[in-house]
């Protein structure tokens, strides 16, 4: 479960964030939309604690991060996958190297990883290209690889931080149909962007943002672009 | 442990030039330590040498009995300052000066034992000893000169200390330059690495995992180092071994032990490791902040 209890983030004068409250809880499906500038990669931040919330409080499962300590950091992030808009794919390595990072930090043993890796690079379609740099790789191809390395860890969470914004609509629908996969295997996922159109045609839960506020939170379902 | 050891190899080998000036550096920083550790040790043997030598030497008239030379050899062993009190008669000091110029049968011909003196050799358990005993012999009664070599043994003494004092001084300039090296070096490279590092700790990697392919670099560079120059010394020293030999004529302080040089490689390769973890782990430590 993911709780921000009055968060507000501020960068000097800066408001990023003001007072938001929200709870978000285990298997559910989740965009945090609203325009540039919103908050969503605030709230992401907060979440991943690369930021520490300004006052308020933000707990990530047994994890307050206001509390935390700086060594606890990587413990939280291991059971949070990360999907970001530039894929953040290391550039000197494989596919299949990139994505065994994420094992070879969990400390996983080679055994492990080279019976897991074929698994996740079948489940996002990417089989083929196991040995390919990312340089040699198509737009979409580089967010499936990014979305094999958040998931093959098998965390809890996976937050998306606008997955989409590189990408070209069918490849992008390609991506929320994997995050879907992902969803329906029990993973929290969490997904900020302004694509307005796949959040409508989505039907999930969406948390919207101005300015910093939390201007709405619908239900499932409930959410209808302005 | 196979992947962290191919991704610092993989680390060492992008960065061709700046892993060739880290080696240098710790090269240079070795061979000087090694160059002082084997002058200081060397020296020391020599001063060792001539400490065990006889330091005093007391030259008898020719009235003198053995009981008066007994009388005073415990005299001297009473002091508590002496090591060893050896008494050479004429005839041994015949047999010495024969020895000594075998090769020179015009000298042997003129001496007899008779015009030899008897003598008392003497050497002290500390050498600010040996004017204290030196005068002892000259009151003696029947002692005819008394001749030491303080000063000989001083000098050594004095140069063996300066060999140490700018020995311990150049390693420690070198080492700190070495270790300032490192830290720039892997500064360097962590800072090309930047965006490797940051990916890592999102993805929850901790500080070790990303410190370590730095630290085994740094080690990595502090252990070659060592060797290179370990090895450049040992085979010059090899190389001298036979001039050396020739130049400290009776002095037995060559060929230098293996295990002594292996030691010094110990040492040395412990001292690199140090230094290139510490270097590395400044140098990470900046971008993890």
């Amino acid at each position: 479960m993911i709780k921000f209890d009055k968060v507000t983030k501020k960068f000097g004068e800066i408001v990023a964030l003001e007072g938001a409250s929200f709870e978000i809880k285990p298997g559910e499906f989740v965009f945090i939309t609203g325009p540039s500038g919103a908050g969503k990669t605030t709230i992401v931040k907060l979440i991943l604690r690369e930021y520490l919330p300004t006052t308020g409080e933000i707990k990530v499962g047994e994890h307050d991060l206001t509390e935390m300590k700086k060594k606890d950091i990587p413990k939280l992030r291991r059971n949070i996958g990360v999907v970001f808009q530039d894929f953040k794919l290391l550039t000197d390595r494989t596919v299949l190297e990139n994505v065994a990072l994420a094992l070879r930090v969990l400390g996983k043993g080679e055994e492990e990883i080279n019976k897991e890796i074929p698994k996740i690079l079948k489940l996002v379609g990417l089989e083929e290209r196991t040995n390919l740099f990312p340089s040699q790789l198509a737009g979409g191809e580089l967010q499936r690889a990014g979305l094999a390395r958040a998931v093959i860890g098998q965390p809890d969470i996976i937050i998306a931080d606008e997955p989409t914004g590189n990408l070209d609509l069918a490849t992008a629908w390609q991506i929320i149909r994997l995050l879907q996969k992902v969803n329906k295997m029990g993973k929290t996922v969490i997904m900020a962007t302004h694509n307005f159109e796949i959040v409508n045609s989505m039907k999930e839960r969406v948390i919207e943002l101005d300015k910093g506020k939390l201007i709405s939170d619908k239900k499932k379902g409930k959410y209808k672009v302005r | 442990m196979k992947q962290l050891l191919k991704t610092t190899w993989t680390h060492i080998r992008r960065t061709p030039y700046q892993s060739l000036a880290a080696v240098l550096i710790m090269t240079l920083t070795f061979f000087v330590i090694t160059a002082f550790t084997l002058l200081a040790a060397g020296s020391q043997a020599i001063l060792s040498y001539f400490e065990t030598r006889p330091q005093v030497t007391a030259f008898f008239e020719d009235q003198v009995t053995p009981g008066q030379i007994d009388l005073l050899k415990a005299k001297l062993a009473e002091t508590g300052k002496t090591k060893e009190i050896k008494y050479v008669s004429k005839e041994e000091a015949l047999a010495i000066y024969r020895e000594q110029n075998k090769d020179d049968p015009l000298l042997l011909e003129m001496v007899t034992a008779n015009i030899l003196p008897a003598s008392l050799e003497v050497s002290t358990t500390n050498i600010t000893y040996l004017g204290e005993i030196a005068e002892i012999l000259r009151q003696e009664p029947g002692v005819e000169e008394v001749i030491f070599q303080q000063d000989v043994v001083e000098a050594l003494h004095k140069w063996t200390t300066n060999i140490r004092r700018i020995g311990a001084v150049l390693a420690i300039v070198f080492s700190s330059a070495a270790l300032l090296t490192i830290l720039v070096i892997i500064g360097m490279k962590v800072a090309l690495r930047k965006e490797e590092v940051e990916i890592m700790g999102l993805i929850g990697a901790s500080r070790g995992f990303i410190r370590a392919p730095f630290i085994f670099e740094g080690i990595f560079y502090g252990v070659v180092g060592a060797f290179i120059a370990w090895g450049i010394c040992y085979l010059f020293l090899l190389y001298a071994t036979p001039f050396l030999v020739g130049f400290l004529v009776g002095i037995p302080v060559l060929p230098v032990p293996i295990l002594f040089m292996l030691a010094v490689l110990g040492g040395e390769i412990l001292l690199g490791i140090f230094i290139g973890i510490l270097g590395s782990f400044i140098a990470v430590r900046r971008y993890l902040e």
